[in-house]
């Protein structure tokens, strides 16, 4: 007699008595199944959260969208405007763009946007006439290079007005130059540069050379030697660690990082993750994270500036004036300094602003501080000029992304 | 209790349209956005109200037996639909790969019983890497391309166990 049959609860059929010690088997391997799905779940519902954080950052779309347009569609606009196209690609301080334009009959007024300012950190509006003088620079360029001979007034209605240049614009013959042609491909370079490739003589000379009658008495100074490079850089990293120190520093300067993609889009101005000199990874994981804090920026900006832009620049240049409290000079010192940039860019060579010791230097003459680094600056310059703005330059190492700008039709003034 | 007069003897609950509508309001809302970006889950959440509309009720038990045995597909899929979604949102080639490459996935998905599991994972890898090389520093990408491998090799060696085990059941009952 079969065993199975005698005994009691047994099962007679012999599949199912096969398939009893298979069920328990198949529950654990059900559950470990399950188990993975249910992580192959999260782990799927977190990246497709992940991805959405780098849509919604822009992410992959590094110089794109309408903050960037004006780069690309400058050379659209059609008659006066095309100019004021070129006018706003000039760099300014913090990317604050602090101009408006008003067009009349054969001629456009430059105006200095008041509200536009970076407070403590340009306490007597130094950089912001710098800036103004280099998107007049562009202006002008711009003008010759599409037929017209520009007459410029500046400051017409005096120094204090926000009335900059007025210029009349006659027919003439084109000339575009080789700085106009590299109007749309300058951009402030944060990366760091390639180290131990110092800029030839020639190159120097030739920079130091751009400045003309219209640029006045301003003129470039170069600090190039291994001495002077690193007192430079020395003073960089000091002046940047008083400036944290200084909470409406710190704070004014802040107020221009942009690290939102919606802002960027919106804003369309001010300092970037993706400007900032910082590797793709870097820069990507920036986005996706949640925004940095003042003091985090403010760290970070300490070690870029300690590890990165004093440690692998080339040389120093000061543009100088006779008086950096004239707005005529400054006016012709940021013409000059754009003349420079935009030399740089067509031959190769990268350039970054680094405006630390003259912002201090104000910071120090409106608050009654003793004057470190005003008299630092006095030291290094010759008898009788004066720092207006000091930059970096070097090879680089990566080519720079673009920084936003707001389109012709925001800086238009009726 | 009195039978609520919205109950039809024979005819579903009205509870179970409820699905239905889930999906079809959030996907009408969808296409009334500004985003053009929005049409591609609008699409996705309004053509499923339109299969949920069947009624289900009666073959609910075969509904989940098959869900739960393709939900490494379903994932897979999912994925890929992210991958164009990022795809759709990058600059220049890395868009088109990212495009293609999703959209390869959800092809080699569909046709992965009639693929062998080494050229699926093949097709898997050539649909994923580039898109993921090129962007390699955006992190999402990669991850979400590492996980595309993964949850579809997953699923093609799950597709050709079951047909496996589909084969196995014919010759032994011929047995």
């Amino acid at each position: 007699m079969d065993l199975l049959e005698k005994s009691p609860g047994r099962h007679v059929d012999d599949q199912r008595e096969v398939a009893e010690p298979r069920d328990s088997r198949v529950t654990r391997r059900t559950l470990l199944r399950r188990a993975g799905l249910g992580i192959g779940t999260v782990l799927v519902a977190g990246s497709g959260a992940l991805g959405y954080r780098a849509y919604d950052q822009g992410v992959l779309q590094v110089g794109d969208g309408p903050a960037y347009a004006p780069w690309s569609s400058w050379r659209e606009q059609n008659g006066l405007l095309r100019l004021v196209g070129a006018a706003i690609l000039a760099p300014s301080p913090h990317n604050a763009q602090p101009w408006l334009f008003e067009i009349g009959s054969g001629r456009i007024d430059l105006y200095a946007d008041r509200a536009r300012w970076t407070g403590a950190t340009d306490p007597f509006r130094r950089e912001q006439y710098v800036g103004l003088g280099a998107a007049l620079e562009n202006l002008v360029l711009a003008a010759k290079a599409n037929g017209y001979a520009p007459q410029v007034t500046l400051l017409p209605d005096g120094s204090g007005s926000s009335h900059v240049a007025r210029i009349e614009l006659a027919r003439s013959s084109p000339q575009a130059s080789a700085l106009y042609a590299q109007i749309p491909n300058r951009h402030t370079n944060r990366y760091a540069y390639v180290q131990g490739k110092r800029a030839p003589t020639a190159a120097l000379d030739a920079m130091a050379g751009l400045n003309n009658s219209a640029t006045g008495d301003a003129r470039l100074f170069w600090f190039a030697g291994a001495a002077q490079r690193s007192l430079i850089g020395d003073l960089l990293i000091e002046a940047t660690e008083a400036l944290m120190a200084d909470p409406d520093q710190s704070a004014s300067d802040y107020a221009w990082f942009r690290q939102n993609w919606d802002e960027i889009q919106r804003q369309r101005d001010g300092i970037t993750i993706d400007a900032a000199g910082l590797s793709d990874l870097v820069a990507a994981l920036a986005k996706l994270l949640p925004a940095q804090s003042q003091t985090a920026t403010d760290n970070a900006w300490l070690a870029a500036t300690r590890n990165t832009h004093t440690k692998t620049a080339a040389g120093y240049g000061i543009v100088a004036v006779r008086d950096a409290d004239h707005n005529l000079q400054r006016l012709q010192g940021g013409r000059l300094l754009e003349r420079i940039h935009l030399w740089a860019s067509g031959n190769g060579i990268a350039l970054h602003h680094m405006n630390q010791l003259t912002e201090r230097a104000d910071r120090e003459i409106q608050l009654g501080l003793a004057h470190r680094f005003g008299d630092q600056l006095t030291e290094l310059m010759p008898s009788g000029w004066q720092a207006l703005s000091t930059f970096r330059i070097g090879y680089p190492t990566h080519t720079p992304h673009k920084s936003p700008r707001r389109s012709v039709a925001a800086v238009i003034v009726t | 209790m009195p039978r609520s007069p919205c109950v039809v003897p024979g005819h579903p609950h009205p509870r179970a349209f409820q699905p239905k509508v889930g999906l079809f309001a959030p996907g009408a809302i969808c296409f009334t956005t500004a985003g053009p970006l929005w049409y591609l889950p609008g699409a996705i959440l309004v053509g499923s109200g339109v299969a949920a509309l069947t009624d289900l009720r009666s073959e609910t038990s075969t509904l989940r037996a098959t869900i739960d045995r393709n939900w490494t597909s379903i994932l897979t899929a999912v994925l890929a639909l992210f991958y164009v979604f990022l795809g759709a949102t990058a600059l220049g080639l890395a868009g088109v790969l990212g495009i293609l490459g999703g959209l390869a996935v959800l092809a080699v998905l569909a046709f992965r019983t009639r693929l062998a599991p080494a050229l699926g994972l093949a097709l898997l890898a050539v649909a994923t890497v580039p898109f993921a090389l090129l962007v390699w520093w955006s992190f999402a990408v990669p991850l979400i391309g590492i996980l595309l491998i993964a949850t579809g090799w997953t699923a093609l060696r799950s597709s050709a166990q079951h047909t496996g085990k589909r084969s196995t059941g014919v010759v032994a009952r011929s047995d």
